[in-house]
């Protein structure tokens, strides 16, 4: 394993969210979009636009972790993504390049973008809507570190895919993103779910991490087992999801790899 | 301007669809998901909103509205970029078609669309929440329409753009829309925005087919000249949008249009 | 006289790039002030390093390019004003484009029929003509996204034919072709030519093929028409024929008959090359035979289309 190695990767992926428009609006529009549309909403149901009631507060707060636990998740799969559009894949993988420090350097790449989409949140929130995030204090760090390990875990588990079946997968994958979103109780508690979807709601990390979240900014109180119930999923999901990863990896190379950039 | 050009044109696009159904499930899904987080949350905020109205229908109706506008832009918008992919361009182009008439096929395709998006949207509101946008009456089609033409305006904005920079700026296909999604007061009204940006808002004939859908369903009546300035501002943009577009298109044969489908 | 299939006059296409920081324009003409003609019933061969401005001029011909100057006349129209009437009877097929990947062969030629006005029964007589023709009936509903570079060049052509063009422009047809393949492509466009009277505009790298098919040759070098004639008049203007003969007895004979002559030659142990013109190379073998020379082996090559191109390049003025 070289360090140089990661970190040029880790170089060559910064530096085309500078130069490429479909990074540049990943990272920038889309968030302040959402953070716009539903802010708005979230305003307009709370009757007064005085002061932000607590349920807002949440909204907003639910909106910027689930930001970031998206941005950990698209890093990872970019990372992939872009060598297979821009046919550099073959490239890539026929370099010294480990996948060991290929998967560092794309996890790297999510923390790095997850703290600018989490600053840019809460400035972008602050600005608009008066809406202290920082006020969350010591909190935002757990938070925060269980979410990108989360992202993390589903990222690799798409990558996954995507490294056996190529481009036809994508809509899948997309379309798998937005139902987690749905079972991942984001802006509602779980009891509005109906019972068979709560089952997989309970399975998954990020139901937890948003459940701490609500709390805390309903009761101050920071409810520390679902904290730690959040904490084994997502490291039991990550160790999962790479270890699939690594696995998919190889058999696809036994099919060979240049099939993937031919469609 | 000759019919059997267009419908060639039409048959080429519908065949896309038919061959790959990953498209159409991707379309549907999409609004799918979309449906059912704002389904979930807005029932979990009616829990907790001072409103005495219903929530959900409001939201809901006029959240399968926006997509039917949204949409449509897409698909203006992905009919040039087919091209551009499949780099048919030249041949497309070198043919007797005029760009009149493609204008024409893509109004069509992407009305058809439309109206699937938007007869499956009400199906999904209906089955999920038991609720129905139809009991707005027959106005849903003035709504309807109206929504389509600004989605076409929209969508040959996007398409002008893309025709002069051609695939790099592709992400606009789908970001586009968007834009005026937080000034048109999809899901609140006008009065949350700030001054400056209800003078945008007052401008955009979208905002007064949303607002028309507020105030059927809370008061049951719409605002005459809401009727007529929506009418009028789509006819305006329609008219001076599609010359814009032919124009450009033009003026992009300077450069030649193969020049388009590079990256 | 006929008119011309095709005629162009002085087409000029010049790219101007403002800087946006001062008033300073740089252009660069990819077309420069070119005019020729191309025949009814003939097939031309257009010529140029990559750069040249082929590219470019094609695309004007096909009206996907605007041009800075100049125009463009099909039978007499001209491309600008009659556009549509036009390019119903101009078709274009390139190694470089492809066909919508998601449609099957039969659909896009379908797709392509109707934009030219064909009918349904003509649209399905033309494609299994052409498609037999190319023996890609078999595959007319696989998709065009997982064919071979041979097979989508032959579904091109079809694609290219189906209207019965009057006028055919073909932009590399056989670039990474099998040479049986090439060979049917030939042979296809010769067919057109003398049964439906086509009219080919025919460009290449590969100057045999060029040769054989062409009638004339044109060749531009930045943007500049520099060569318009028949292939073989261009060759023979800048070589002569390579004779080479393996002596058994009488190699200092035929080297003093070569000196004396003023014949270019080389000598390589037993080989000997001489440089003369094609029609001196009779008389050369019946003097050699005079003075009793007696060579086991003899090769004659004649001067190709090919060491004119490289003449051209290699004398490009800077």
């Amino acid at each position: 394993m070289k360090l140089y190695r990661i970190k040029i990767l880790l170089k060559r992926h910064l530096m085309s969210t500078t130069r490429e428009f479909h990074r540049f609006i990943d990272i920038i529009y889309w968030p302040f979009l959402e953070i716009i549309l539903w802010g708005l909403t979230g305003v307009w149901l709370q009757g007064n636009t005085e002061h932000l009631s607590m349920y807002t507060t949440m909204l907003l707060a639910a909106l910027i972790f689930w930001q970031i636990f998206t941005r950990a998740e698209h890093e990872i799969i970019s990372s992939l993504v872009d060598e297979l559009w821009s046919y550099n894949l073959i490239n890539l993988f026929s370099s010294p390049l480990e996948i060991t420090e290929w998967i560092i350097s794309a996890m790297s790449l999510g923390i790095i973008k997850s703290i600018f989409t989490m600053v840019f949140g809460i400035i972008i929130t602050w600005s608009i809507y008066g809406c202290n995030l920082t006020l969350l204090g010591t909190v935002l760090f757990p938070l925060f570190i269980l979410f990108i390990i989360s992202g993390w875990a589903l990222g690799f588990f798409m990558s996954a895919l995507i490294i056996y079946w190529s481009h036809k997968i994508q809509s899948f994958i997309w379309a798998l993103d937005w139902t987690l979103a749905a079972f991942s109780t984001v802006y509602y508690s779980i009891e509005v779910l109906p019972s068979w979807a709560q089952y997989i709601a309970y399975a998954l990390p990020m139901t937890h991490t948003f459940y701490a979240l609500r709390t805390f900014i309903q009761t101050g109180i920071l409810p520390v087992n679902a904290i730690y119930t959040s904490l084994l999923l997502s490291f039991f999901y990550l160790i999962l999801s790479m270890y699939v990863f690594i696995n998919m990896f190889s058999k696809s190379k036994g099919i060979g790899l240049l099939r993937l950039e031919q469609e | 301007m000759k019919l059997y050009r267009i419908t060639a044109v039409i048959h080429r696009h519908i065949l896309l669809m038919t061959n790959e159904p990953h498209r159409i499930i991707d379309m549907v899904y999409w609004s799918l998901m979309d449906i059912l987080m704002w389904g979930f949350t807005s029932i979990w905020l009616q829990g907790s909103a001072d409103q005495s109205t219903n929530l959900s229908l409001i939201l809901l109706t006029s959240l399968v509205l926006w997509q039917v506008l949204v949409r449509t832009q897409m698909e203006v918008s992905l009919c040039l970029l087919e091209e551009l992919w499949s780099r048919n361009m030249v041949n497309l182009f070198s043919t007797p078609l005029h760009i009149r008439e493609w204008i024409g096929a893509i109004m069509s395709v992407s009305f058809i669309k439309a109206l699937g998006i938007a007869l499956f949207g009400f199906a999904m509101v209906w089955f999920f929440f038991y609720l129905s946008p139809i009991l707005s009456g027959w106005y849903l089609i003035p709504f309807f329409i109206s929504l389509v033409v600004s989605g076409w305006w929209l969508g040959f904005l996007t398409t002008m753009i893309l025709v002069h920079t051609g695939q790099s700026a592709q992400s606009l296909a789908w970001a586009m829309g968007w834009i005026i999604a937080p000034f048109s007061s999809v899901f609140y009204p006008v009065s949350i925005l700030p001054p400056w940006a209800q003078y945008i808002a007052y401008a955009l004939p979208t905002t007064y087919t949303f607002e028309s859908i507020r105030s059927l369903l809370t008061t049951g009546s719409i605002p005459a000249h809401y009727w007529y300035m929506g009418i009028l501002l789509n006819f305006l943009y329609i008219i001076i949008i599609i010359s814009m577009f032919t124009y450009v298109f033009k003026s992009s044969k300077k450069y030649g249009l193969a020049r388009l489908e590079m990256e | 006289m006929a008119e011309y299939a095709l005629q162009v006059n002085q087409l000029t296409k010049t790219f101007t790039k403002k800087h946006w920081f001062s008033s300073a324009k740089s252009s660069t003409t990819a077309v420069d002030n070119i005019s020729f003609t191309l025949e009814q019933g003939e097939i031309l061969g257009f010529l140029g390093a990559n750069g040249s401005g082929k590219t470019t001029t094609i695309q004007m011909l096909l009206g996907v390019m605007t041009p800075t100057s100049g125009n463009i006349l099909y039978f007499g129209q001209n491309l600008s004003a009659h556009r549509s009437n036009i390019l119903q009877n101009v078709a274009f097929a390139s190694s470089y484009t492809k066909l919508p990947s998601r449609l099957t062969i039969a659909e896009n030629l379908d797709f392509f029929g109707r934009l030219y006005g064909l009918s349904r029964p003509q649209i399905k007589e033309r494609m299994e003509y052409l498609l037999k023709f190319f023996s890609m009936w078999h595959m007319k509903d696989a998709s065009t996204g997982v064919l071979s570079a041979g097979q989508m060049t032959r579904v091109m052509l079809s694609k290219a034919f189906m209207a019965s063009p009057k006028v055919v422009l073909l932009d590399e047809p056989t670039a990474s072709l099998d040479p049986d393949v090439a060979y049917d492509v030939h042979r296809f466009v010769l067919h057109q030519q003398k049964q439906e009277g086509v009219s080919v505009l025919f460009t290449s790298h590969n100057m045999n093929e060029v040769t054989e098919i062409c009638s004339r040759v044109l060749i531009l070098q930045s943007g500049k028409i520099v060569a318009n004639d028949t292939p073989e008049k261009l060759a023979r203007s800048v070589s002569t024929a390579h004779v080479s003969l393996i002596v058994g007895d009488g190699l200092k004979r035929t080297e003093e008959y070569a000196k004396q002559h003023n014949i270019p030659y080389e000598i390589k142990g037993r080989l000997i090359e001489l440089n003369i013109e094609e029609n001196h190379i009779a008389r050369l073998l019946t003097d050699l035979a005079r003075i009793n020379v007696e060579y086991t082996n003899i090769s004659i090559e004649k001067p190709t289309l090919e060491d004119y191109f490289l003449h051209l390049v290699r004398n490009k003025p800077a």
